[in-house]
């Protein structure tokens, strides 16, 4: 096998790309929906937003308005609730608490002694 | 990038980041996904998948013509011959082979379908809106712009992914590399040139270069 070279370009660019994601195929994979299902709401989603950032510029640019996984992420949203693995309340809700309340700190995620004597 | 599950300040969250958030947490309250399933995924496309896969399907199938036959026949079985899994959703795969004749250009028109399981995540240009209406309406163009400039009597063959179909393109091998092992085959094959936007060279270019300053 040839040596393992670095990657060309970094996959994700935000953490939170990288988890919505993993959510799609991990619900793929859990049987939850077909691919194609996906596919087909984020073609909508890329098409929609790539004729709202078409309308201002004569050229569209070279990503879609709002960025790939936010695309991603919309057709998500909207595909877990259609399947009603997820109440739109609900979701509205966490969003809020957890916006509300930052998680804690914990162990788990420190990499370093909470606590130096 | 090597960070996620390590956000260590404590300000709040807001839009994208926010919204994904409270979809994980309330799926894997409900039991529906289990966060360190999405954690592997994660890592197996951040750091496990990638061209060299790719690179080392190429390498063999030059090396063995009876393995290029059963790669061009059906993909998915011969990539399994390599230790390669299929992928989460990578049952499809098809390689399409270019010869003197012939050059295979891979697109996804409609999003960004892409043959993970071989070539990990696509690119930031593979999903820009630019190049998957040009490499329809221009190929030839596009291939231009990437620096490949080809005999106009070459055929150019735009192969449009789906969620179903999911294409590799099988580069030519360079003259010259008769002698070389199949791991240095291996290592000169590049992502883009299993896209169809690059052809494999030899000697490759960065050591063309060192060699134009001696």
């Amino acid at each position: 096998m040839a040596p393992e070279l670095p990657p060309e370009t970094e996959v994700f660019a935000e953490p939170w790309e990288a988890r919505a994601f993993a959510l799609a195929i991990e619900l793929q994979a859990r049987g939850h929906f077909q691919w194609a299902e996906f596919r087909a709401r984020l073609i909508e989603e890329i098409a929609a937003d790539q004729s709202s950032s078409s309308m201002n510029e004569s050229h569209p640019g070279p990503e879609p308005k709002s960025g790939y996984y936010q695309c991603w992420l919309r057709a998500l949203e909207r595909l877990t609730l259609a399947k009603g693995l997820l109440g739109k309340t609900d979701l509205d809700q966490r969003a809020d608490s957890i916006a509300a309340s930052p998680p804690a700190r914990t162990r788990a995620q420190g990499r370093e002694p909470i606590r130096i004597a | 990038m090597s960070d996620h599950g390590h956000r260590d300040h404590n300000e709040p969250e807001s839009g994208p980041a926010l919204r994904v958030k409270a979809i994980e947490s309330l799926l894997v309250e409900k039991g529906v996904v289990d966060a360190a399933a999405l954690d592997a995924i994660v890592d197996h496309y951040e750091n496990k998948v990638g061209p060299r896969i790719g690179a080392r399907v190429v390498a063999r199938a030059w090396v063995d013509p009876k393995f290029r036959r059963r790669l061009l026949k059906n993909a998915i079985p011969a990539i399994a011959e390599l230790g390669i899994p299929s992928g989460p959703e990578g049952e499809y795969l098809t390689v399409v082979e270019n010869t003197p004749e012939v050059h295979n250009l891979i697109v996804c028109t409609l999003c960004s379908c892409y043959p993970w399981p071989v070539l990990g995540l696509p690119p930031v240009w593979y999903k820009s809106f630019a190049y998957r209406s040009r490499a329809v309406s221009d190929p030839r163009g596009v291939l231009r712009e990437f620096g490949v400039e080809l005999d106009p009597r070459v055929e150019i063959r735009v192969w449009d992914s789906s969620a179903e179909l999911r294409y590799m393109a099988l580069p030519m091998r360079p003259a010259g590399t008769e002698k070389l092992s199949e791991d240095e085959l291996a290592a000169l094959v590049t992502r883009d040139a299993m896209i169809g936007t690059a052809v494999v060279k030899y000697p490759p270019a960065a050591v063309a270069r060192a060699h134009a300053q001696d």
